[in-house]
């Protein structure tokens, strides 16, 4: 994804701490972009703990597999020597003398490191199924939801794959716009689907937790040199004005919108739909009509 | 010693709010070592606070380095590297940290031997003492780093011996959200896991991910829901799973507006407002925690 390309834009919806609405607003821009005229694909990067499909109410199903290499070692061909296992930086092949190699595929990171360093050949190409990529569709967007299979620990590798599928069925489809919703935190993952976006949206609150976390993804923004704003959720929550100020001021960033306390979020997220589609009077849709504005501005839309 | 995490799935839901209240009610009755491995936002220092006694560097991650006098620029280590972390910038090999993972296949193909892997910090571990007088722990990863699972359980070892050092009853774990790497990492090892939700259909979805992580490892499960009144057949339904699968229910705490005013004053809400109907709700928790943790 080169931003100097003809293409997509790229918005990545982040926030550092959870639940603060990143889904929400992810999905109602989306709506709202959608409505607009344009062709919109809303990505679903939070891949160990996915909501976009439960947002939005539609299934899961029919997932693309996402396999990762896992090292099988032939028997005949193994001579036992151990440098398998020494390779491995993950710690996932136990050398046992005497014996073929055991393996703790938990903790394998698919990085072949085993089978480069085998001097017989032994290490044949094993897959594991580490994820799911989901294809779905509402209300005119087109969805791609990242799934990481259960006590799997491959985030990683899910995220690639919904970022590359995304690309592909951009060149398909030609897309105008690509949301993606990102994980919580401020660690790989989340630097992994920021990475090569054209806008950075970063959704927080405006408690001490929200501008805590807020402070750290804008600084992950800049490390990544990508363009950022703020949006603040549940505005009217108690928190420190001056704080948010100081903190758009350290890591250059912008206020574009302010979303408030709306007791319609809820209803909109028990009924599994765009909160823009049921209640296009109340406070929040407003407030979230107002911000896509300040974006189409940004990305000049 | 009893190690307890508190863990959700969905991410927001109260993990911290209620970790801060249900710490600050432990204290007053036993030793307590508190640990934060929420490690890439890590908040429960905000609300319990105390002063920083102690802060280290923790090498969890290790990283290619190149050696710029032998790279030859030939791009091996490039094609071959999983993560892409390697360009050849100016016929040099240029690792981006950010990316890589420490696998060390650049350092295996290199034909010059120009690349080793090292040890590197990616994390922080501050150590506070709280106003009760417990002791916490709180994880740090660096921005954008990985190996937060390795970190987190780096964190749970030291807070083990800590706790062995101050004859310290229980270990009170403030989990990250997800059901990935650094929340597997969290739920290991633990012998009781509290799940915190909400009654809304994303919080149900991701509360059935990290059980299943739960059940994984064998922890004794227990349910906490929180801004319970909600929607109440969401509530039903989160109940009826419980029962279903053996999991607690401890309680549940209603919406309540001293929630995000305590969070405001930096304070465990059952301390800045004990009476508010949150406190009372988090109290009886607490009780029926106690007697969980005893049978």
């Amino acid at each position: 994804m080169d931003s100097n390309r003809e293409g997509p834009k790229v918005i990545a919806v982040t926030g550092g701490k959870g639940g603060t609405g990143k889904t929400t607003i992810a999905v109602n821009l989306a709506f709202y972009f959608s409505q607009a005229g344009r062709k919109v694909l809303l990505a679903d990067c939070d891949v160990d703990a996915p909501s976009v499909a439960t947002v939005l109410g539609v299934e899961m199903e029919n997932g693309e597999e996402v396999r990762q290499f896992l090292p099988i070692f032939d028997e005949n061909k193994c001579i036992r020597c151990g440098e398998c296992s020494r390779a491995c930086r993950m710690h996932a092949i136990l050398h046992v003398p005497d014996k073929t190699p055991v393996l703790f595929p938990e903790l394998c990171l698919g990085c072949r490191a085993c089978a480069i360093v085998c001097p017989t050949d032994a290490v044949l190409d094993g897959r594991k199924v580490v994820g799911w990529v989901y294809e779905a569709k509402a209300y005119g967007i087109d969805l791609l939801i990242g799934e990481l299979k259960l006590n799997e620990r491959e985030s990683e590798a899910i995220i690639k794959k919904v970022k590359e599928k995304a690309m592909r069925l951009s060149e398909e489809r030609g897309y105008d716009l690509i949301i993606i919703d990102t994980a919580p935190g401020a660690h790989c993952d989340v630097a992994l689907s920021l990475k090569d976006s054209d806008f950075v949206l970063a959704v927080t609150e405006p408690t001490p937790f929200g501008m805590h976390d807020l402070d750290l993804i804008l600084e992950l923004a800049n490390l990544l040199k990508l363009r950022h704003a703020i949006v603040v959720n549940r505005a009217d929550l108690p928190g420190d004005h001056q704080l948010l100020k100081e903190i758009c001021e350290k890591n250059s960033s912008r206020l574009i919108g302010e979303v408030p306390v709306d007791d319609k979020v809820v209803r909109s997220h028990i009924m599994s739909r765009p909160l823009l589609l049921d209640f296009p009077d109340s406070p929040a849709t407003k407030a979230i009509l107002d911000l896509a504005k300040e974006i189409e501005e940004e990305l000049g839309l | 010693m009893k190690e307890v995490v508190i863990v959700s799935g969905k991410g927001g839901v109260g993990k911290t709010t209620v970790s801060a209240s249900l710490g600050w009610l432990m204290a007053e009755r036993m030793k307590l070592v508190m640990v934060d491995v929420d490690v890439d936002a890590p908040n429960l220092s905000l609300v319990i606070g105390g002063s920083l006694k102690n802060s280290l560097m923790i090498e969890a991650a290790e990283k290619a380095f190149v050696f710029e006098e032998k790279c030859k620029g030939c791009g091996i280590c490039s094609e071959k590297c999983p993560e892409e972390a390697i360009q050849i910038i100016g016929h040099k090999a240029v690792v981006s940290s950010l990316f890589c993972s420490g696998c060390g296949v650049c350092s295996l193909v290199c034909p010059e031997k120009a690349i080793e892997l090292r040890l590197v910090a990616n994390g922080r571990l501050n150590l506070y003492e709280s106003h009760s007088g417990s002791v916490l722990l709180v994880g740090k990863l660096m921005i954008g780093e990985s190996g937060s699972g390795k970190l987190v359980s780096e964190v749970k070892e030291r807070a083990r011996q800590v706790a062995k050092e101050k004859g310290a009853d229980l270990v009170l774990i403030d989990g990250p959200p997800g059901a990935g790497c650094p929340a597997i990492s969290a739920v290991s090892g633990a012998t009781h896991a509290i799940m915190v939700t909400e009654p809304i259909p994303a919080a149900f979805k991701n509360l059935k991910r990290i059980f299943s992580i739960i059940r994984h490892f064998g922890a004794n499960p227990g349910l906490i829901i929180n801004k319970a009144d909600l929607y109440e057949p969401i509530k039903q339904e989160e109940i009826y799973f419980a029962k279903k699968e053996g999991i607690e229910v401890l309680g549940e705490i209603p919406m309540d507006n001293s929630v995000p005013q305590s969070l405001a004053l930096g304070m465990p809400v059952v301390s800045a407002f004990p009476d508010a109907p949150a406190s009372i709700a988090i109290k009886k928790i607490f009780e029926n925690l106690i007697n969980f943790l005893e049978g």
